[in-house]
């Protein structure tokens, strides 16, 4: 009884919508890796990721299903967190470290029209030195997608395509030349 | 079946499975479903199967994907059985998601690949299914899986790369039809085979590779 139950709420939220999903933390990619050790970019700290605004920060909706960042994390939280992380399987994390890389996250969409949908992220990324910035630049990434008509196919794939957006923009800010010649000039 | 399991199908096989849950109750919809592991791929034999002289430790960047690109809920579901079942290959001294002691990194992209026209009848069958609740017709999905392996050896040496290819079939209803695959207790048994064999190819394809023991 109590799995029918279940099964007819999760049927619910996945054909009509009307539930909420968490954002899941990203895999770090092996391009990204090898690049960051190849060009000897030198290791940096994380600071603060910041929305440019509070709804920006907060959650994105399709149909009547949301999806929001970690328990006691926004959005640009979870931006910084995924940097974390590529940074840190490539050896490049180091929290004692003069250089620093931030962010505003100024952009987050998903939208869908039965037919289409799309999603965008954007950011501004600040790479400072002992509190003195040294590269500034804006990031945007976005997707575009087949959708469906059927909320089960529909309202997954719409926040699977957002989620990805955040490896995305990581890879697209640490695969940047002239980020990486930033910080190659600003490092240690 | 737990709402668990039920989630698993559809983050794992979200397009066919979702299409068989949404037009009939969810919890007869999986179990009625039947998972067949495609046969040609199958273990790796024993004559096959090698094992390094010397183990090493290696980094691993395990990442599910759809169509190339990243789907996360499904990569933290099988992220742990990845890193069991590489384990049990034998082929590493230790498996560790940081970088390892000596560089080297395992990187391994699983693509589940959606074939338009594939999910196009899917859809068009699994209607007609689900009205009937199987009784008129059936649907059979098949999905397909690229997986990528790249090595990188601490002595910077180039990457020694595999690719190889797997799939899983799903069967809802009474269609009469020859699936080329063993059948699976259920949808969970049915992609841990799928995950277990790719990944112990893909590894000893690797490790057989003369440039790997340099």
């Amino acid at each position: 009884m109590r799995n029918g139950i279940s099964a007819l709420v999760l049927f619910a939220c996945l054909s009509l919508g009307g539930c909420a999903a968490q954002i899941d933390e990203l895999s770090p990619s092996i391009e990204t890796l090898q690049l960051l050790r190849q060009s000897e970019t030198p290791s940096m700290a994380i600071g603060s990721f910041t929305p440019a605004s509070r709804d920006i920060g907060r959650q994105v909706a399709i149909r009547a299903s949301t999806m929001h960042a970690p328990k006691d994390q926004n959005f640009a939280d979870f931006l910084g967190a995924t940097f974390r992380a590529e940074l840190g399987a490539a050896g490049k994390l180091d929290s004692a470290s003069p250089l620093r890389l931030e962010g505003i996250l100024v952009e987050s969409r998903v939208s869908e029209d039965i037919a289409r949908g799309e999603a965008s992220l954007g950011a501004r990324i600040t790479l400072s030195r002992s509190a003195k910035v040294m590269f500034k630049k804006a990031y945007r990434v976005e997707t575009h997608w087949k959708s469906d008509f059927i909320g089960a196919i529909a309202i997954p794939e719409a926040f699977r395509q957002y989620n990805s957006l955040y490896a995305l923009l990581v890879r697209q800010v640490l695969m940047d030349p002239e980020f990486i010649a930033a910080a190659k000039q600003a490092g240690p | 079946m737990t709402r668990r399991h039920i989630k698993l199908h559809v983050a794992l096989l979200a397009r066919f499975a979702a299409l068989v849950l949404a037009w009939i109750s969810v919890e007869g919809a999986a179990e009625a479903a039947k998972w067949y592991v495609d046969n040609t791929l199958g273990e790796v034999k024993a004559e096959e199967k090698k094992v390094p002289a010397q183990l090493r430790p290696i980094q691993l960047l395990f990442e599910f994907q759809r169509d190339g690109t990243p789907n996360p809920k499904a990569t933290k579901v099988v992220k742990p059985w990845a890193i069991e079942d590489i384990k049990q290959t034998g082929a590493f001294s230790e498996i560790s998601e940081t970088p390892s002691t000596d560089g080297a990194i395992l990187s391994i992209k699983f693509n589940n690949i959606v074939k338009q026209e594939e999910l196009d009848k899917a859809k068009h069958d699994g209607f007609r299914a689900g009205l009937s609740f199987g009784l008129a017709g059936g649907v059979v999905a098949t999905d397909h899986y690229v997986v990528t392996f790249t090595y990188i050896a601490p002595n910077g040496a180039p990457p020694i790369t595999s690719v190889v290819n797997h799939a899983l079939h799903m069967k809802f209803g009474t269609k009469a039809v020859e699936i080329p695959g063993t059948e699976a207790k259920n949808g969970d048994e049915a992609v841990k085979t799928v995950v277990r064999q790719a990944l112990a190819r893909g590894v000893n394809n690797i490790v057989t590779d003369p440039a790997f023991s340099k």
